[in-house]
């Protein structure tokens, strides 16, 4: 099951929405997909990112790809123990391996429930 | 059920440095990327002068520019994921497609497994007993260190190794074919491995296979690509086109 307190994208990313800020993820399945990661590239805090565009990458044993900002607005926070621990990601991708909050997120990119998510992984 | 692409087409590039030829695989994946029609391709290349490929994340302080320099060998950073590479002699690969294409798929082990199946059963026409890699991963800096299991091993020494760049549309997906020695040379312009070089050269000695060890010393990129060609494009289920060819032979 995966939680239902958040969305999710079409890039196999999760959002949660807290107070001010949104917490950005990415999902059991991208990270089972991708297989065990060896290297994160995030943005700084600061940085303004813009919905759809790529906001850092992400590595893996097998690949290297994108990560797309889900929504417009600035970094706030960046999970500093990934630097260290990439395979956070893997072990917990919902929890600890959260990747960057956003402050005063807008213009989301479509974004759907949990059932609606686990509907397209199950699909493809 | 994917897309049923119209052609595979292939080539064999002119040999270039290694920034253009870095550039000629970043382009072809940003066309891959925005033209929804684009035809899927197999590009093949040599390095001149030979170069040292660094994977998209890996730290530049650890080579050593001089060496390199002084040896007349370039540098350059892959689009690509994976460790390092010296490019020496060897047949270089590069497929390009969007993202979905009948026979290749989307998900990042589908196109590992599509690509190893054409290389693996190319390579074994031409007699060449080619085997999957074993699961493992680089130890340490060199990309042919260990074989992962999408990559091609002989007698369980890596001959291809393989990187793959995924974006939201398309692929790339680029190895190399182990021809002659040279590759193992890597160690010599890292400047971490440097005071253990020759151990570093001499474990990936043992560790790979190249063409010149195997007897088919002879194989060269134009037959292999037109093996490897048909047989990505029997998996793709489509016809294969042979594109403009280069005005030099590479091998």
């Amino acid at each position: 099951m995966r939680p239902s307190d958040r969305k999710y994208t079409k890039e196999h990313e999760w959002v949660l929405e807290e107070d001010d800020e949104v917490t950005v993820g990415i999902t059991d399945y991208a990270s089972e997909e991708l297989g065990d990661i060896v290297y994160l590239d995030l943005p700084e805090e600061g940085v303004t990112i813009t919905a759809g565009e790529s906001m850092g990458s992400i590595e893996t044993v097998k690949a290297v790809e994108e990560i797309y900002a889900p929504a417009s607005g600035e970094i706030s926070a960046v999970n500093g123990d990934l630097a260290d621990a990439p395979e956070k990601v893997n072990e917990s991708p919902y929890e600890d391996g959260w990747l960057v909050k956003i402050r005063d997120a807008a213009d989301f990119v479509e974004l759907m429930s949990s059932d609606e998510y686990d509907g397209m992984v199950s699909g493809s | 059920m994917g897309t049923v692409a119209r052609r595979l087409r292939w080539w064999v590039d002119t040999p270039a440095p290694g920034a253009v030829n870095m550039q000629r695989d970043r382009a072809l994946l940003q066309r891959a990327e925005s033209e929804p029609d684009f035809d899927p391709c197999l590009r093949l290349y040599a390095w001149d002068p030979p170069a040292l490929s660094l994977g998209f994340h890996q730290d530049d302080a650890e080579v050593d520019a001089g060496a390199l320099a002084a040896a007349g060998f370039g540098l350059v950073r892959r689009p690509t994921g994976g460790a390092a590479v010296l490019h020496h002699r060897e047949i270089t690969y590069a497929v390009v497609a969007r993202l979905g294409v009948e026979g290749l798929g989307r998900r990042v082990l589908e196109i590992h497994d599509a690509i190893a199946r054409a290389l693996s059963s190319s390579l074994i026409e031409l007699g060449v007993d080619a085997r999957r890699g074993g699961g493992g991963r680089p130890d340490g800096f060199a990309c042919f260190s260990a074989a992962g299991g999408h990559e091609i091993t002989v007698d369980g020494r890596k001959l291809v190794g393989s990187a793959l760049r995924r974006t939201r549309h398309a692929f790339l997906q680029h190895g190399s074919l182990l021809t002659g020695p040279g590759h193992e040379q890597l160690p010599r312009y890292l400047r971490g491995e440097r005071t253990r070089s020759e151990a570093g050269v001499e474990s990936l000695r043992v560790r790979t296979i190249t063409l010149d060890d195997l007897d088919a010393k002879d194989l060269d990129a134009t037959e292999w690509g037109e093996a490897f060609a048909r047989r990505l494009g029997e998996g793709l289920r489509t016809g294969v086109e042979r594109a403009h060819d280069a005005e030099h032979p590479i091998g």
